[in-house]
């Protein structure tokens, strides 16, 4: 395997999408319910939680770039190799495309229980996931331009969804929040390990790093991305704890689409129908990055032509969500991805970052001896 | 299609040779075609034939200038050949051949040859006459204000136009010859100095590796050479008005205009391009965004209304605020069919009442708009058909796709709506975004002569925006677009254009 | 020919799919708008539903059916078998609680409204005054044909004015579930064969434990924030204001000074000052503008002014007194006292408990800022 990848120069993108990229694989169906999980934890002071968690995933991409530019053009799957060997290097890239599998499925699932809830519960798991896969499938496709680009537009297109909660805001209550900084250290870290979910797919980044034309301006994109969703999180926390009251949103699992309920326009009423619906232009960026990153990653590990991954996993997923009927076997997934997902996506990194920092030494000593 | 055309073997020379034997073949080979004219002479003791076609020769000219010093060749004296013939001849640029095949087409063009006995070719000069109409208003296109040209079958006539409205040297009009069988002329305009040469590059390529029989227009060959021809959307802008066409043109893009065609188009073109309209530039900035955005809601109140109608009715009764929910109900209720049926009966009335209209001589289409509008949609809801509250919804989703200033592109609108509104049938709300989603993915997909088809959107050019979204003073808009590539970006100084020079010191 | 080929399974499977889908054709429902709810003698739960029914040649699209269960879905589906419509409730405006089922608590009554992803959350709670059925006998036919609308128009003038009435389901919610404060609802009740506005309920936690008289929604609103654009209107004894009287005779023959106010805006405010002794200041500052006045007063004299302004400060701080007294007796916190508290406890965490047993016991200081900032065209 190439450690280093070369991009056809009509593959590569400007790093300015990285802002896009970033912002939409984070944003999506774990938003709609992580209020109550970080309040769990953290309680009033929930908004410090997350400030933690903005500065040290700010760390986290930090480390990402100081390992990616310690190589000349390579992606996570380069550096595997290159570090771990063959082997163990498959071994923990497969590691990394099964997380993103997963993370799929669990969006993939999410959703439909979200549609089905909300507005068609008669339509079962196959057709909600069919309607899905076709889009998904006609975006991954069209190759890694149309990939950027949908999370461009759709981007674009859902952004007024942030003007709809001009509603919730006039209807919160500010006692709620007082007093302020009651909350113990442990259980604001807790609190800030509980957005591990919502905030997960950054590691994108790590995929999609060789087909950014100018690297040295990749950093700021990436960093405001990270700055819109943690500031997204920020404002849904905040919103759904000044208008549930604490022993109500401990209760409410879709607490962001509850927040889109109470507001109407003249001309339109039941916003959170419409929220709901175009909630699929949120997910799909992340479905479309994830089916992406899991047929290049393929490609780039075991050598399967990306039509074949795709196609397979489509039927493979299309089979899968038929057994997914209760509740709680999608909590239960979801639940084993935050955990996982921590040490992989939180703490890896750092190990990474050590391991190549030796291998980089060595290799320098090496070839000043020589 | 795209096969490359084999190089054409020059014929060899049939000359020297007798005039009765020239004769014979070339009727031979009209065979059929009574009007070939081939008349006889004799100048300074040699035979000398002088053929042509009648109908596509000037024939006032030809006696004045062609047959007359012909004739009195004799008096000067001198050796008849075809150097001295050329001489005495005053019209310009004759040329010689000796192909068969080169002279059959020549005399279709309106040349006429002369012939003099075993010279070793044959001269001939130009009298083409061509009919067309003269120039008239743009009437599929048509504007309030500016240039109400259009463009005519001529393509002579067209160049010319086209020549006036851009007087640069930098305007290169190169010549193609398409189609096997009755082959025309094609002409790729752009500017030398601004047009992206990848783009020119690209467009001559599909020219000269298209391989058919014969192109009918413009628009035909326009599907011919596309980037996609499968596509519901139209990938290169066709217009009927040269204002249009050289704005184009001066903005970097290219331009093609085929013989016998009254529109010519221009290319690459965005999904935005097609909401344009030179109009905008006439009007002061503010009209000309305004008109711009509000073809851009247009478009959407167009695809999604009806859609969303049929969706809320048949699903999601509850986005519907209770006032009109109350007085929908009460007009639905008397109407047996369902939503979607409802729908598509009224679209499919208004579709065939515009096909008609455009059918009918124009005096009578308007009345027949006024006849089906008024009288029909009344009666329909009377007879509880339809519910009244779906005909403004209809009618107001065709009004907005009729602001289109590209028709071509209006017909794409009109066309999306139906799978939308089947879509909206049968899953509702979702099933709409399905459709926008899959609209988004499938244009994104798209390419227009290999460039993005929704430059400046993506890629993100965002300094474009006030050339496409909406439109600043021209003090601000110094540069041409990015998104086509231009070779020079800036059209002038902007610290020059701001300046204030009339206040007096 | 391929991707036409892909296409058309693609569409036949859509369609195919889509068949299992049940639609919801406007003209085949009855839409809720106004449901109200009773627990009979034998603990059944009954609804009374005004419902939008469309009915060709019919302008009148209101209907109301009633019906009986164990839960309140099984009560709708009930009423359901007596239409030949599918009775939906995504455009639910009101519902209205017998005064006994609120007596007994509405938790169990409201998870319905909680649960249900197609209950909108502009869904307005009110207490009917007796049973809820008794609302929908309306005979005066202009508002019987629209009688969901009227209810929730009463609760809801205006659009967008978010005034006293008004109580949306997740408000509610959220208040049951607060520690500290307690909710309050409007009453509706029947006068004179129509539905009207009747008073404020006050609840302790989910129960109605007693109730207040319309014209306390003033004090009530501007305790919950910021009140704007409200009449108020007011009894003084006239020999307060006697000086400025333009006629001072008029002392003699009338005992009391009636006045309209529109309050521009008024705003209520709660302090803890001593969390040991339970010592709590309320301020209340509002601006008014005078509409109608029953006695011509010297208004040009900003003396006279500032008398009136002192005669109805102690106007409303006494009944502000009353108020509280009877909410002390109640043990219902309507105003959010625990809510301070809370706040300024340590650890900032409070339970129902602890605050039952010293709502009772807290000492509030009042204090009442009232500015006449207008009034009107003349100033006698």
């Amino acid at each position: 395997m190439n450690i280093n990848v070369s991009i056809k120069p009509g593959n590569r993108i400007r790093a300015f999408y990285l802002f896009f990229i970033i912002f939409d694989i984070q944003m999506g169906v774990g938003v709609i319910g992580v209020p109550r999980f970080i309040y769990m934890e953290a309680g009033r002071d929930s908004w410090i939680a997350i400030l933690i968690a903005y500065l040290y995933i700010a760390l986290v991409i930090y480390v990402m770039f100081v390992i990616l530019k310690k190589y000349e053009n390579t992606d996570l799957f380069g550096i595997h190799a290159d570090i771990f060997g063959t082997w163990i290097g498959k071994l923990i890239s497969t590691i990394f495309i099964i997380h993103f599998g997963t993370s799929f499925l669990s969006i993939l699932l999410t959703y439909t229980e979200v549609v089905q809830l909300f507005a068609y519960h008669e339509l079962p798991n196959f057709a909600i996931a069919f309607l899905i896969m076709l889009l998904v499938l006609y975006a991954v496709f069209g190759g890694i331009r149309v990939v950027v680009g949908l999370s461009l537009l759709l981007f674009i297109s859902t952004f007024w969804l942030y003007f709809i909660l001009y509603d919730p805001i006039m209807r919160m209550d500010w006692h709620n929040f007082l007093p302020m900084f009651q909350t113990s250290i442990p259980e604001l870290l807790k609190g800030a390990k509980e957005t591990s979910y919502t905030l997960v797919g950054f590691e994108i980044l790590m995929i999609i790093y060789p087909f950014i034309a100018n690297k040295n301006k990749a950093k700021l994109p990436a960093f405001l991305g990270l700055t819109l969703s943690i500031f997204t999180v920020l404002l849904v926390t905040t919103i759904s704890i000044g208008y549930f009251a604490a022993e109500g949103l401990k209760h409410i699992d879709w607490a962001l689409l509850i927040l889109f309920k109470s507001a109407s326009l003249t001309f339109l009423e039941r916003l959170d129908y419409i929220v709901v619906m175009v909630w699929l232009m949120v997910i799909l960026p992340n479905l479309v990055f994830l089916l992406w990153a899991i047929s290049y990653g393929v490609k780039r590990v075991y050598k399967v032509p990306e039509k074949i991954t795709i196609w397979v996993l489509a039927i493979f997923y299309l089979t899968i969500v038929n057994f997914f009927h209760y509740d709680y076997q999608i909590g239960k997934l979801t639940d084993l991805i935050a955990r996982y997902s921590f040490w992989l996506i939180y703490v890896y990194p750092f190990i990474l970052l050590i391991f190549v920092l030796i291998k980089k030494r060595k290799r320098r000593q090496g070839s000043e001896e020589a | 299609m795209w096969k490359k055309q084999k190089p054409k073997n020059k014929g060899i020379s049939i000359f020297p040779i007798k005039i009765d034997t020239l004769e014979k073949i070339l009727i031979d080979k009209f065979e059929g075609n009574p009007d070939l004219k081939f008349s006889r002479y004799t100048v300074s003791n040699r035979n000398v034939v002088v053929f042509f076609i009648d109908y596509q020769i000037d024939m006032a000219s030809i006696q004045q200038s062609l047959l007359q010093p012909l004739v009195e060749f004799d008096k000067n004296g001198k050796k008849l050949t075809n150097e001295t013939l050329m001489n005495s001849i005053p019209v310009n640029s004759p040329s010689t051949s000796v192909d068969i095949e080169e002279i059959l087409n020549g005399l279709l063009i309106g040349k006429v040859y002369i012939y003099i006995e075993d010279e070793k070719t044959a001269v001939d000069y130009i009298f083409a006459k061509k009919e067309s109409r003269s120039l008239e208003k743009a009437e599929t296109e048509s504007i309030v204000l500016g240039p109400q040209i259009s463009f005519t079958e001529s393509l002579s006539k067209n160049m010319n136009i086209v020549r006036w409205l851009i007087k640069s040297p930098d305007l290169v009009l190169e010549e193609f010859k398409i189609g096997k069988v009755s082959p025309k002329d094609v002409r790729l305009v752009y500017m030398k100095s601004l047009a992206n040469d990848d783009d020119v590059q690209t467009m001559r390529q599909r020219l000269k590796e298209l391989d058919v029989d014969e192109v009918e227009d413009a628009i035909v060959l326009k599907q011919y050479i596309e980037d996609s021809q499968n596509n519901l959307f139209p990938q290169f802008d066709i217009t009927e008005r040269p204002d249009r066409f050289a704005y184009n043109i001066t903005k970097g893009k290219l331009g093609v205009l085929v013989e016998n065609s009254p529109s010519g188009f221009t290319a690459p073109a965005t999904l935005f391009s097609f909401l344009e309209s030179t109009e905008d530039l006439y009007m002061r900035w503010q009209a000309g965004s305004f008109l711009r955005i509000l073809r851009f809601v247009a478009m959407f109140i167009s695809i999604l209304l009806t859609p969303t109608y049929v969706a809320a009715l048949t699903y999601q009764y509850a986005i519907i605020p209770t006032q009109i929910l109350i007085s929908i109900g009460q007009s639905r209720v008397s109407v047996p069919f369902p939503p979607i049926f409802e729908a598509l009966l009224l679209e499919f009335l208004l579709e065939l009442l515009r096909e008609a209209g455009a059918r009918l001589p124009t005096k009578v289409g308007q009345t027949m708009g006024i006849v089906g509008g008024i009288v029909i949609g009344q009666a329909a809801v009377e007879a509880g058909l339809t519910s009244n509250i779906l005909i403004i919804v209809v009618a107001m989703s065709a009004l907005a796709s009729f602001t289109t200033p590209s028709y071509l592109f209006g017909t794409t609108i009109r066309l999306i709506r139906f799978p939308l509104i089947i879509l909206a049938a049968f899953f509702g709300l979702i099933g709409i975004v399905f459709g926008i989603t899959f609209l988004i993915i499938h244009t994104l997909r798209l390419k227009s002569l290999g460039r993005p088809y929704l430059v400046p959107l993506y890629p993100l050019q965002i300094k474009d925006f006030n050339k496409v979204f909406f439109r600043t003073p021209f003090n601000h808009s110094s540069k041409r677009a990015r998104s086509y590539r231009p070779k020079f970006i800036k059209r002038f100084s902007s610290k020059d254009a701001d300046q204030i020079r009339d206040i007096d010191e | 020919m391929k991707t036409m080929k892909i296409c058309l399974i693609l569409v036949s499977l859509l369609l195919l799919l889509s068949s299992c889908m049940e639609s919801f054709q406007l003209e085949n429902l009855g839409v809720i708008l106004t449901r109200g709810t009773d627990i009979t003698d034998d603990g059944e739960i009954e609804v009374t539903l005004s419902l939008l029914q469309f009915v060709k040649d019919s302008p009148n699209v209101n209907t109301t059916i009633r019906g009986k269960g164990k839960t309140v879905k099984g009560a709708v589906r009930n009423a359901n078998t007596k239409t030949n419509q599918e009775i939906v409730v995504g455009k639910q405006e009101l519902e209205i609680y017998g005064r006994s089922a609120a007596e007994k608590g509405i938790k169990p009554l409201l998870d319905t409204l909680r649960r249900d992803a197609n209950v909108p959350n502009t869904l307005f709670l009110a207490i009917s005054e007796s049973d809820a059925s008794s609302l929908f006998n309306v005979q005066d036919p202009g508002i019987s044909a629209n009688l969901g609308e009227f209810l929730h128009g009463l609760i809801r003038p205006g659009e967008e004015k978010r005034i006293f009435p008004e109580r949306s389901l997740p408000k509610v919610a959220a208040l049951i579930n607060t520690p500290g404060i307690e909710p309050t609802l409007p009453i509706l009740g029947m006068k004179e064969g129509i539905p009207s506005k009747y008073g404020i309920a006050l609840f302790k936690e989910d129960k109605m434990v007693g109730q207040l008289p319309l014209k306390d929604e003033v004090l009530v609103q501007v305790m919950e924030g910021t009140l704007r654009e409200h009449y108020y209107e007011m009894t003084i004894p006239i020999e307060m204001v006697a000086d400025y009287l333009s006629d001072k005779s008029h002392a003699k023959k009338n005992k009391n000074v009636n006045m309209v106010y529109i309050v521009e805006k008024g705003k209520g405010n709660i302090k803890l000052k001593n969390k040991e002794k339970l010592q709590f200041k309320t301020t209340i500052n509002m601006l008014l503008n005078l509409l109608e006045i029953s006695e011509s007063l010297k208004l040009d004299n900003p003396e006279a002014i500032h008398g009136l302004e002192k005669e109805i400060e102690n106007n409303i701080k006494k009944r502000f007194e009353e108020i509280l007294s009877i909410i002390q007796e109640l043990n219902a916190d309507i105003f959010g006292y625990g809510v301070q508290y809370r706040i300024h406890k340590k650890g900032g965490e409070l339970t129902t408990e602890e605050w039952n047993r010293l709502f009772p016991k807290i000492d509030v200081e009042i204090d009442v800022n009232v500015k006449i900032i207008r009034h009107g065209e003349v100033h006698r």
